[in-house]
């Protein structure tokens, strides 16, 4: 049964967006689908799973019924196999500019951005970019004619067609980011344009990360980043260091079912003062003593607790400026007693960025940045516990040990052997299956009455229990898909039918009954269905999206999607077969329905039955769709086998684990770490050190001007090559003196004001500001700017009158800048 | 002679207050001040919603969907016959709703018009808006769960929690004026660090995760904003403490959170306040008013399901006497700015996703305006316009005169007879 995993996986599209065939005509050819799919967006799971990472209002308009239903951005969703510089990665297998620049290019990527604003008439229709109507005659022809000179004008070394869109020209874009860095429209744009200047095709698709060639022969390293701390994570670091929980947050953006995709984590007005309310609770309650690490209430024990406690917060030595700014928080609240002074220390670390967000910077080394052994610490600890590293990390990293890849691996199997990581896997399931629904999915009291909320909460802890013991006992993806063996509560038996167990949560052994397998649990039973019936659809797309990774597209638009009217003469299977032969409806339903009939033999409250009402039950069904795992089969019982043995299934345990553990989404080459990776995994734990080892783990690509991580030179650069950190700069035992105010009406030389447009309206205009002291001393800003209209809203900022020339000053917590330090302010005015 | 206290109540217990409202409308054009925003799911089924009858002389029929909102007929206008240009179906609908599409290069940058207003109304308020929500975190955020956006792409996410609404609208006004200063001086010195952090880690990343770092600078801004403006009343009781993912408690939720956003409004806190009522797609079981079955199963039962018909009809009578309900409570309250009610100052605008839910479009999709609206009492019927004319119409009417919003090639104007 085992055997299967050890085989290695052979080239398959891990991620894909299928398309739906619009005439019945189900879209067999899955190696072929996201390059339709790509324009097939939405990918909204209709119970929550989220949305994929693409931007709001661009779902596509009524009427386009066939396979392109929805134009949202899928956010690279096609995965690289797909998109990017696949072309089949044969060499002499090149496709011609104007086929690669229709399909990679413009259908991907132009027509749903640059094509908004970049035409005559359009926002930007003045620039230099003004595409052609695809209408037009010779469009494409056109089209390359008007790119070719913005492909080979470089800026910063990058052609300005590439710059522009990725945020990377210094003159900034109209548009914003639209093409992050790294992504497979980035990779595809870059390619257009090596091609454009001449390159060779056959050559040109290789612009920045190794090529995506699905045999992987160059591991690709990870994009520079930021990761605000998750939820989960946010809320087990503060428990553990702080011993107090900071209570509920507002839910962050799911995407393919996780909430910890690193795109998709920012800080919104909202969780900003949710995060201060909760530091300034937390610090208070904490009990003092476990964290100060002396006891003679001096400032110079305020020092060492930001040093030593500020390391746990911050993930890294602290730097003579945080410890600066930290005794400048102490100084102020310390006229109320030493106590009140450490404690807003607290409240200060606990809102900083450099504790909300985990670095994965590095320091630059040649062409790539590697991270630093305090970042490693982190990736280890939060990929294996989801919480901060422990002491014995942050020591490993202080003495740069966590440089030498063996050390990692060993550290790896120590987090892997402790319970915590069994905990990791349980919240993993919970979001891969979805079962963290399970509580408030609703139902009809009166169909279930059997059904409570104790019975839920067994089920949940039923499928945790069983994750959780596979997990620690070496156990496979086939034992998840078939295990016959059921931690059980004796009501819980009473409720399936099934014997008692010896004991509470003892085993039970459900061989010969049709209980097998996690498919057949009632957390996930009950959580895919409806509030009345079994709900195949539901459990169909279950199986496509979250075990098979391929994500459908939305029902077009101008459907009648009614559910099957009840029908006391019909099964459920009979008035969905009929509901579902519409030719528009069938292409995707073929896909979905055969899947979700072979679970007919459990109702919603995930209770096996022998019949539909009075109508018998057939199982049979199909799979379709697939890379490898296309076949007939009758039951439950023969969808978890195929499943079980299943190259795609497989390859999509992975590509989940893969999203979760580095919070991407599908804008990287995920293909290529799955090939990377899936030799190293035959338990379903193997796959947290398969994750460790990898190249992601340790390097970084980012752009040319690029900073290292803060405290970057006050770390290790190999194992015990650096004996001790050099001490921080001590701070000053008083704040710092300011420099004196600009004399009036005057400007500051050095500092450098950029003014950015924010909106505007026919009677106004709302702008951002930005002024940045580019002197190589502290300086108190005061810029002059001639302001268009009349002040009516003023931020972050004094200005000397409110129309004409107006000289700006900051405010007290922004006025004194440091070199190369920056602050913003902005305005609204009327015209 | 009664003062304005016992006129509000002599009014809430009179059971013609619409004619009165009648009276002022005629008066002269009310000047919208605040907005409100209030959404509810899945869409519609027209001829249970369609009043009958022509502009002026309609009629809500006995038994339909808007039938409870007939005390207020004369401070309504009945929109029909909009449709979206830039988004279908459900999730389409719900992110084309408020924002009709636009990307970064528009003139809203993809915001949507609450948003948009609070950024330009509110910049000095409080809050430059406050999102108020009735069960919307159970599937977590997402494009269907939100209806709100800072800019393209960035959703606005509600408070869930009426006590955590109330905590951070009211939870920083206690102790006496001097623990107030000092606490003062401690956030901002905090702010301070924060921001500088921020702007340290600014510098030494690219573009893409910069703009991360800016919208965290923003959002300080926001907190900065609320924490250092005077509260200009004081705090009402806090709300009970409720479950805000139970289904059963979205009565109380709901009433909870008109409460708070009607006190946010009253007390200047903001001029631009939304309360969401689930999301498109929504699982909630109007189980009070006898549903057993979701709002989103039922919402898409055919003509000949009688039953489910009649029980989303049921479900969707009581969102608009949860609508009526709102329109009192801000007729109740006095407008602290001047005379009058809330209800006279106050823009409210009820909205859902989509049209016809069984057809899964987002065509004919039904609005009803209410309060500062011009010549209340009419039901306006449009052939297929952009739903972009009444976003334009509610900017105008709050005083931000703009021709077009969210995707300008769908977007031309207000709507014929508003604004």
């Amino acid at each position: 049964m085992r055997a299967l995993l050890a085989r290695s996986i052979g080239v398959m599209a891990a991620v894909t967006l299928l398309a739906c065939g619009g005439e019945g005509d189900a879209t067999a050819d899955g190696g072929d689908a996201g390059v339709g799919g790509r324009a097939a967006g939405g990918g909204g799971e209709n119970a929550g799973g989220g949305d994929t990472a693409g931007g709001g209002g661009s779902a596509g308009s009524g009427g386009s019924a066939g396979g392109n239903a929805g134009g949202g951005n899928a956010g690279g969703g096609g995965g690289p196999g797909n998109g990017g510089s696949a072309g089949g990665g044969t060499a002499g297998d090149c496709e011609p500019t104007d086929v690669y620049f229709e399909r990679r290019v413009y259908a991907p990527l132009m027509a749903r951005t640059c094509a908004n604003c970049h035409v005559d008439g359009g926002a930007a229709g003045a620039t230099r970019l003004r595409l052609p109507r695809p209408d037009a005659p010779d469009f494409i022809a056109a089209s390359l004619e008007v790119l070719e000179p913005l492909a080979r004008e470089t800026v910063r070394g990058l052609p300005v067609l590439v710059a522009k869109p990725s945020g990377q020209h210094p003159g900034g874009h109209g548009g914003g980011l639209l093409v992050p860095p790294g992504s497979v429209d980035y990779l595809a744009l870059s390619g257009l344009a090596a091609r454009l200047s001449g390159a060779d095709p056959c050559a040109a698709d290789t612009p920045v990360l190794p090529p995506d060639d699905p045999a992987c022969a160059v591991e690709p390293p990870g994009l520079r980043g930021l990761r605000r701390l998750s939820h989960v994570e946010y809320t087990r670091t503060v428990r553990d260091l702080l011993g107090t929980d900071p209570g509920p947050l507002v839910p962050d953006r799911v995407v393919h079912g996780f909430d910890n995709i690193a795109s998709a984590l920012n800080v919104t007005s909202i969780l900003a003062d949710q995060y201060r309310t909760a530091a300034e609770r937390m610090a208070f309650e904490v009990d003092l003593g476990r964290v100060v690490p002396c006891g003679d209430r001096t400032r110079d024990c305020a020092l060492n607790f930001s040093r030593t406690f500020g390391r746990k917060l911050f993930r890294r030595p602290l730097t003579g400026e945080d410890l600066a700014q930290a005794m400048s928080v102490y100084d102020l609240a310390a006229t109320d007693g030493f106590e009140t002074g450490v404690r807003w220390i607290l409240v200060s670390m606990l809102q900083s960025p450099h504790f909300l967000y985990r670095t994965e910077l590095g320091r630059r080394d040649g062409d790539r940045f590697v991270l630093t052994p305090y970042e490693i610490a982190a990736e280890l600890s939060f990929l294996f516990w989801q919480t901060t590293p422990d002491d014995t990390l942050l020591d490993l990293a202080g003495t740069g040990a966590l440089l030498d890849p063996e050390v990692v691996e060993r550290e790896a199997l120590r987090l892997l052997e402790d319970p915590r990581s069994a905990e990791t896997m349980r919240r993993f399931t919970e979001r891969w299956l979805g079962t963290d629904r399970l509580p408030i999915v609703t139902r009809d009291p009166q169909l279930f009455p059997h059904l409570t909320a104790d019975v839920r909460a067994a089920m949940a802890e039923e499928t945790a229990r069983f994750v959780t013991g596979l997990w620690s006992s070496g156990g496979t993806l086939d034992d998840l898909l078939r295990s016959p063996s059921r931690p059980m509560t004796a009501a819980l038996a009473q409720y399936y039918g099934l014997p008692a167990p010896a004991s509470e949560w003892a085993a039970v052994d459900v061989s010969g009954t049709p209980y097998g397998g996690v498919l057949t649990h009632g957390s996930v039973l009950v959580t895919h269905a409806l509030p009345t019936l079994s709900s195949p659809i539901h459990r169909g797309l279950f199986v496509r999206e979250r075990l098979l990774c391929q994500e459908l597209p939305d029902p077009p638009a101008n459907l009648d999607t009614s559910p099957p009217p009840p029908d006391p003469n019909a099964s459920t299977r009979a008035r969905y077969t009929e509901h579902s032969s519409n030719p528009a409806c069938s292409g995707c339903h073929t896909l979905i329905d055969p899947i979700g009939f072979s679970f007919e033999h459990f109702d919603a409250s995930g209770k096996w039955r022998a019949q539909d009402g009075v109508h018998a039950i057939d199982t049979q069904g199909e799979i379709l769709g697939t890379t490898a795992t296309n076949a007939r089969f009758d039951g439950l019982g023969e969808l978890a086998d195929l499943l079980a043995e299943s190259e795609d299934v497989r390859a999509c345990y992975i590509t989940q684990w893969i999203r979760h553990g580095f919070g991407v989404d599908d804008a990287l080459p995920l293909d290529c770490y799955v090939n990377r990776v899936g030799p190293r995994v035959e338990g379903l734990r193997d796959i947290l050190p398969a994750l460790a080892g990898t190249t992601h783990f340790r390097e970084r690509i980012g752009g040319e001007a690029e900073l290292d991580v803060p405290g970057a030179d006050l770390v290790p650069t190999a194992p015990g090559a650096m004996p001790e950190a050099p001490e921080p700069v001590e701070p000053p035992s008083m704040p710092p003196t300011s420099p004196p105010d600009p004399p009036g009406g005057e400007v500051t030389p050095g500092a450098v004001l950029v003014v950015t447009e924010a909106s505007r309206w026919e009677t106004g205009y709302c702008a951002n500001a930005r002024v940045e002291n580019q002197t190589d001393a502290e300086l108190r800003w005061a810029v002059e700017h001639r302001l268009e209209g009349t002040l009516s809203n003023l931020w972050n900022a004094e200005g000397s009158g409110d129309t004409g020339r107006v000289v700006f000053r900051g405010v007290a917590w922004n006025a004194t800048l440091a070199p190369g330090q920056s602050a913003e302010f902005g305005w609204c005015a009327t015209l | 002679m009664l003062t304005r206290r016992q006129t509000t109540a002599a009014l809430l217990a009179a059971p013609f207050f619409g004619l009165l409202g009648k009276a002022r409308a005629q008066g002269g054009a009310p000047r919208a001040r605040r907005l409100l925003v209030f959404s509810s799911p899945n869409g519609t089924i027209h001829r249970h919603w369609r009043p009958q009858g022509g502009e002026r002389d309609f009629v809500f029929a006995e038994g339909s969907i808007l039938e409870p909102l007939t005390a207020w007929r004369d401070r309504l206008l009945v929109v029909d016959g909009l449709n979206f240009l830039t988004g279908n179906n459900h999730e389409g609908g719900q992110s084309a709703m408020l924002t009709n599409g636009g990307g970064a290069g528009t003139p809203t940058r993809g915001a949507s018009v609450d948003q948009f207003l609070g950024r330009r109304l509110g910049a000095m308020d409080r809050f430059a808006s406050l999102e108020f929500g009735v069960l919307t975190d159970i599937w977590g955020a997402n494009i269907q769960t939100r209806m709100s956006y800072s800019e393209a792409g960035q959703l606005v996410h509600p408070e869930a929690s009426p006590r955590r609404a109330f905590d951070r609208m009211f939870g920083d006004a206690v102790g006496g004026a001097d623990a107030a200063a000092r606490l003062r001086a401690l956030r901002r010195s905090v702010l301070d660090a924060n921001r500088a952090d921020l702007n340290d880690l600014h510098r030494r990343i690219g573009r893409a995760e910069q703009l991360k770092l800016e919208s965290h600078l923003e959002a300080l801004r926001g907190v900065e904003q609320s924490l250092f403006s005077e509260l200009s009343c004081g705090a009402p009781d806090a709300p009970d403490a409720l479950d805000p993912a139970v289904n059963d408690n979205v009565p109380a939720l709901l009433e909870a959170q008109s409460r708070l956003a009607v006190t946010a409004l009253a007390c200047g806190m903001t001029r631009v306040a939304s309360v969401q009522l689930s999301h498109t797609v929504s699982p909630v079981v109007f189980s009070w008013v006898g549903n057993v079955e979701g709002h989103h199963s039922l919402s898409h039962a055919a003509d000949e399901q009688v039953e489910q018909v009649g029980q989303f009809v049921l479900a969707e009578r009581w969102v608009a006497e949860q609508f009526a309900a709102l329109l009192a409570l801000l007729e109740a309250t006095p407008d602290p700015a001047g005379d009058g009610s809330l209800l006279d100052s106050t823009l409210v605008v009820w909205t859902k996703e989509m049209g016809d839910s069984r057809a899964h479009v987002c065509e004919a999709v039904p609005f009803v305006m209410a309060g500062a609206v011009p010549n209340g009492g009419r039901y306006l019927r449009y052939a297929g316009e952009s739903h972009a004319r009444l976003l334009v119409s509610v900017c105008r009417l709050l005083g931000v005169d703009v021709e077009t919003f969210g995707d300008p090639s769908t977007s031309v104007g207000g709507l014929a007879g508003v604004a």
